[in-house]
């Protein structure tokens, strides 16, 4: 029949996701290893900078900058993958009927399988530097499904629109790049001046990675304030990609030439 | 006689490209319609041929037929038929085993996945691909990937067939292989569409044909007549 059952996109979406993946590791000779290796040398880079040559940032620094720069590069790998993935499988499109949703979820998924690994090994090694185990951990699994809804939502939504205006991956790096720095991933946000808090606030992405260092590194609570924010932007984008994507599944392959 | 059951009716349908607006081209007819008016149905059973020259709009055409594109006039209906291109090239993961391969495009293609599992000896077997299944596709000559795309599209088995152009693919002796098991399945009674403009594999597989021309169908009906239609235009 026609639809297939939830369960059998299911199937393409995990597989298809997983056999990228494991593609992507045959491609190099440390495979797998580049997963930890990878954020570790871009920690590497920022904390040259910020520390030695600028003496910049707090005690524990390495930490800090570490855990912020793993959950920023799984939401940036994210958006950016899922919101060229419906232009990069163009080939498969014009070959077979697909629902258009199914695009951008496998990349999102690719990415966020690599990263609850990562993320796994990534507090064991904080545990076993000097940070307990407590019982805010519980609150960990909400802050990740905060964070997967709002990379699914713009997500979605960016994979939907770029087909019509292919110059968007141009903007969606530099965009990206905005997010980065005023979102505390590389310093904390204290010291802003008053003026300018309400761009913290009004910014979710600042509390959600603050809420890993709140669970992992200081025995608090998440901002939950930021994650409620996180969810509904996620939403919001989410059911804006859905539609347009539904609106336009079966014209998507006219676009592209 | 028994009423022949209808799988597929296209109706007045016509679709329509919009190139590309850009700062340094300006044109103002940015439209193009590659289908203008297409009315036919399509019947459980028969081996329907569709005739007609380069740029008549053929693979916009089968595009529409396989579910891809929707028309912008007119209408398409699918009577619950499960339609699939004869091999699918696209959809293959390079530095993935030819096995996993499988699994992948037979998922593509719209079998569950325990489906395309329990098929995968009897796909390898036709690929005559033996040791080289395992190894990374990318390694394949694109006759050894022709033939393991072609093996896998040969047994998922959906209810409507759509075949592009070539009977056949791979060297000579997979050519004559597959374009018999091709033939097998043609004369078997599944439905077959046969995108062509080889008169003679039109003539020789065809129960029924269509001709288009310039985006319109000219011809629905007799294969002598609609190839004469296109020999005389």
């Amino acid at each position: 029949m026609i639809s297939t059952s939830i369960k059998d996109k299911w199937h393409i979406i995990s597989y298809s996701a997983l056999a990228k993946l494991e593609a992507e590791s045959e491609r190099t000779y440390m495979g797998y290893l580049w997963w930890i290796i990878d954020p570790l040398m871009m920690m590497g880079v920022y904390y040259l900078i910020f520390k030695v040559m600028l003496n910049r940032g707090g005690p524990d620094y390495l930490h800090f900058l570490f855990i912020g720069l793993l959950t920023w590069r799984w939401l940036d790998t994210s958006i950016k993958s899922s919101a060229q993935s419906i232009i990069g499988n163009q080939g498969l499109m014009k070959q077979v009927y697909l629902p258009k949703f199914i695009f951008p979820l496998t990349n999102i998924m690719l990415h966020t399988y690599k990263f609850l690994i990562v993320f796994v090994f990534v507090v064991i090694l904080y545990l076993l530097t000097g940070y307990n185990i407590n019982i805010h951990y519980l609150f960990l699994p909400i802050v990740i499904v905060s964070q997967f809804t709002i990379a699914i939502g713009i997500g979605f939504f960016l994979s939907s629109i770029s087909p019509f205006v292919p110059d968007l991956s141009f903007i969606i790096g530099h965009g990206m790049r905005i997010i980065f720095y005023p979102s505390g991933i590389l310093f904390s946000l204290e010291k802003v001046p008053d003026e300018y808090k309400w761009l913290i606030v009004a910014n979710p992405l600042v509390g959600l990675f603050q809420s890993y260092r709140n669970i992992v590194m200081y025995n608090n609570e998440p901002v939950w304030t930021s994650l409620i924010l996180s969810i509904i932007t996620g939403v919001i984008f989410g059911v804006a990609g859905i539609i347009i994507l539904n609106k336009n599944d079966r014209h998507y392959p006219k676009f592209m030439n | 006689m028994k009423e022949k059951k209808i799988l597929l009716n296209i109706k007045n349908a016509g679709i329509c490209f919009k190139r590309k607006r850009s700062l340094h081209r300006f044109k103002k007819n940015n439209t193009f319609w590659a289908l203008k008016d297409i009315t036919f149905d399509v019947y459980e059973g028969e081996v329907l041929g569709i005739i007609g020259k380069n740029g008549a709009g053929k693979s916009t055409l089968l595009s529409m037929l396989n579910g891809i594109i929707a028309p912008d006039t007119g209408s398409f209906t699918n009577f619950g038929a499960r339609t699939s291109l004869l091999s699918l090239s696209a959809g293959m993961v390079g530095h993935l085993s030819g096995r996993k391969n499988i699994i992948l495009n037979g998922m593509l293609l719209g079998l569950s996945k325990p489906e395309i599992i329990a098929k995968i000896p009897e796909i390898i077997d036709f690929s005559e691909l033996d040791d080289f299944i395992d190894e990374p596709i990318n390694t394949y000559s694109s006759g050894m990937k022709a033939r393991l795309g072609f093996s896998v599209a040969a047994y998922v088995n959906p209810n409507i067939i759509l075949v592009d152009e070539v009977l056949g693919v791979g060297d000579r002796s997979f050519k004559q292989k597959s374009s018999k098991v091709m033939k097998e399945k043609i004369k078997s009674g599944k439905t077959v569409i046969l995108v062509s403009h080889n008169e003679d594999t039109i003539k020789e597989l065809c129960t029924r044909c269509v001709y288009i021309n310039k985006g319109r169908t000219e011809y629905v009906g007799e294969v002598d007549q609609a190839l004469q239609r296109y020999r005389g235009k």
